[in-house]
């Protein structure tokens, strides 16, 4: 849009500069009446002792005990506790900054940052989450989704992004830092890791074989990393300890149960990121005869796995969703920021779109404060 | 018949049996509602209901009888629409069938059947007259979300794609308005609905259930005209429609699940 030409420009520049404060400003409003509850009381305690949290010492020794005796998920419960021991307020500060930073990355992922694409990023990252409450308010839900997907959406954009710019530009001393990062974003959850890990096995076949390209090291040890961490959250004897507590079920009951489970996720809890994914996709591929990136395509076979993942776990949370609900975002950006720049005249229909998700949001968070 | 070998013979191999394809998936989300209907109004007592009100001793007829009779209201709510707006084929049914059973709100059948006994349909909402109005809002609110999230949202989109898809092609905006009368009536209909929402708790199923109806009609005619002015997206828009069909499978799966469990 031409900044000089269009009258309205400042009007807008300006409703979109409110509507994100009043956005942002409800949900941390949300998030102070919200107190630590259910999980996160337990996670304030030592869990190898069941005392409460005084030092560094004890989240090391109750992550011990954790990847023991409950899961593997020891880098998100590890920094949940040490959130916890830093009290209510600053938790709170905390949870509407990170929720700032992942839809700036989703911005950056989606290669628009201006103030549109994160108004939509901040907007449907609420509008179109099946559990608002336990995945983004909720002191265990925020750190286990909103904060690795943070650091899982940055690995996959250091690795999708030679893909997206024709230069390269080199990353200084990536191979070293990609080893921690590249463990965390395996480590961080049993469906989004591996799928990372595949992420970067396509990436890197593409960057070799049809890029003819020699691969920089950062790639191997990213990978090899994030394979690292993936097996040790899927094989951390925590997993075995609490599976053996579970009632076995027979196979017709436990087939049915994965098939309506993930139907369940499928077609309820994903359900509005999909259709919005795929209403604007055929519209930009057979509509508009557009063709996608290497980098769509890529996204969607690793939103795709993360769900997939999905069908080994006996249980399928609507907050599970985050991470792939996430990419479905990245994904819907993408080609909305496309279509906008070849079909500018439906910059009004998006306007009114986000508008809607946004009235969502704020009645959403509204209902619950008064609630 | 020769073997199709390539994706494109296959394609349209499979296009000549396109209506027939529709039709049997047709029958088979309609027979999966009909089972879903007359398991939840038997779970809820309607046959029970309705032999005590006429003195009839067969519960079972009458459990079978109500669900026949609910079905044939959905069968005309569903086949009406396509009929009027010239959306006749058996894709076009099956594509309106997988968006209702998709979105639309599960009205109970328990309650639709004491609806005429309902003596406080027309009261005001409580809080009007004791004093919180904070809950007459917190009320409309509710009912208003869900279509803020989802359906209006997806009725931006479609406008957005049939304007975006017809901008260039002889069937302009121009010749053809974006807004139809009928569309713009639809809308304040669904408005005024949702006013009676605020003032009348007890119309609230009902009156949510007509919006989204409404609502849904313009959904159906958009697609289908998208469909009709860009043949090519038919084979495309399969997928919108599987999606929707898993829907609602899922959905009357919950449905009985929750009578059930």
């Amino acid at each position: 849009m031409n900044k000089k030409r269009c009258p309205h420009f400042s009007i807008l520049h300006s409703t979109i500069w409110i509507a994100l404060f009043i956005l942002y400003t409800l949900q941390f409003v949300f998030h102070r009446f919200t107190p630590f509850m259910m999980d996160d009381l337990w996670y304030s305690t030592n869990l190898a002792t069941g005392e409460p949290l005084r030092n560094l010492g004890d989240i090391i020794e109750g992550q011990i005990w954790h990847y023991m005796n409950w899961g593997g998920r020891i880098i998100t419960h590890g920094l949940l506790q040490l959130t916890l021991v830093s009290g209510e307020l600053m938790a709170d500060l905390l949870n509407v900054g990170m929720t700032l930073l992942l839809s700036y990355m989703i911005c950056v992922f989606s290669g628009h940052k201006n103030l549109l694409t994160f108004f939509a990023a901040s907007v449907l990252t609420v509008s179109l989450n099946a559990n608002i409450l336990y995945s983004m308010v909720w002191q265990a839900g925020a750190v286990n989704y909103v904060y690795s997907t943070l650091w899982i959406l940055f690995f996959l954009w250091i690795y999708l992004r030679p893909l997206d710019h024709t230069t390269d530009q080199s990353l200084p001393f990536a191979w070293l830092w990609m080893i921690p990062l590249g463990l965390i974003t395996g480590w961080s959850n049993e469906n989004m890791g591996p799928s990372c890990f595949v992420c970067t096995l396509m990436v890197m076949f593409y960057h070799a074989r049809v890029q003819k390209k020699k691969l920089p090291l950062w790639m191997f040890t990213g990978s090899l990393t994030s394979l690292l961490g993936s097996i040790l959250v899927i094989l951390a004897p925590g997993n075995f300890v609490r599976s053996a507590t579970i009632e076995p079920t027979g196979p017709m009951e436990t087939l049915y149960n994965r098939i309506f489970s993930m139907l369940h996720a499928g077609t309820d809890f994903l359900f509005p990121s999909v259709l919005l994914l795929f209403g604007l996709s055929l519209v930009y591929i057979y509509g508009m005869k557009q063709k996608p990136y290497v980098t769509d395509y890529i996204l969607f076979i690793v939103a795709i796995l993360s769900y997939g993942a999905m069908v080994l776990s006996p249980h399928y949370p609507d907050r599970a969703t985050f991470g792939t609900m996430v990419l479905c975002i990245v994904l819907i950006l993408r080609i909305l920021n496309r279509m906008l720049k070849t079909h500018p005249y439906i910059q009004k229909f998006a306007y009114m779109g986000l508008a809607s998700l946004w009235g969502y949001a704020v009645l959403f968070f509204s209902l619950q404060i008064i609630g | 018949m020769p073997f199709p070998k390539t994706f494109q013979q296959l394609h349209s191999h499979i296009a000549k049996y396109a209506h027939i394809i529709a039709g049997i998936l047709f029958l088979i989300l309609l027979c999966s509602a009909a089972y879903a209907l007359y398991d939840v109004q038997t779970a809820q007592g309607v046959g029970l209901y309705l032999s005590m009100q006429f003195d009839i001793p067969y519960t079972a007829v009458m459990d079978i009888l109500s669900t026949a009779a609910f079905m044939m209201i959905l069968l005309l709510l569903i086949i009406l629409p396509g009929v009027f707006l010239k959306h006749r084929s058996t894709a076009s049914c099956l594509r309106f069938l997988s968006l209702y059973l998709a979105f639309i709100p599960a009205i109970s059948t328990a309650y639709l059947i004491h609806l005429p006994d309902n003596s406080e349909l027309f009261h005001l909402h409580p809080a009007f007259t004791s004093g919180p109005l904070g809950q007459v809002w917190s009320d409309a609110f509710a009912c208003l979300a869900p279509i803020l999230q989802i359906i209006l949202p997806v009725l931006i989109l479609l406008y957005g794609c049939h304007f975006a898809l017809n901008k260039n092609t002889e069937l302009t905006a121009s010749t053809e308005p974006l807004l139809p009368i009928w569309h713009r009536v639809l809308i304040l209909l669904s408005l005024f609905l949702l006013v009676t929402v605020i003032l009348f708790p007890e119309l609230t199923p009902v009156s949510e259930y007509t919006i989204w109806y409404l609502l849904m009609l313009i959904c159906f005619d958009l697609w289908e005209k998208m469909i009709a002015g860009k043949p090519h997206l038919q084979s495309a828009c399969h997928i919108i429609t599987a999606v929707l069909i898993f829907r609602s499978i899922y959905r009357l799966l919950e449905l009985m699940s929750h009578y059930r469990l």
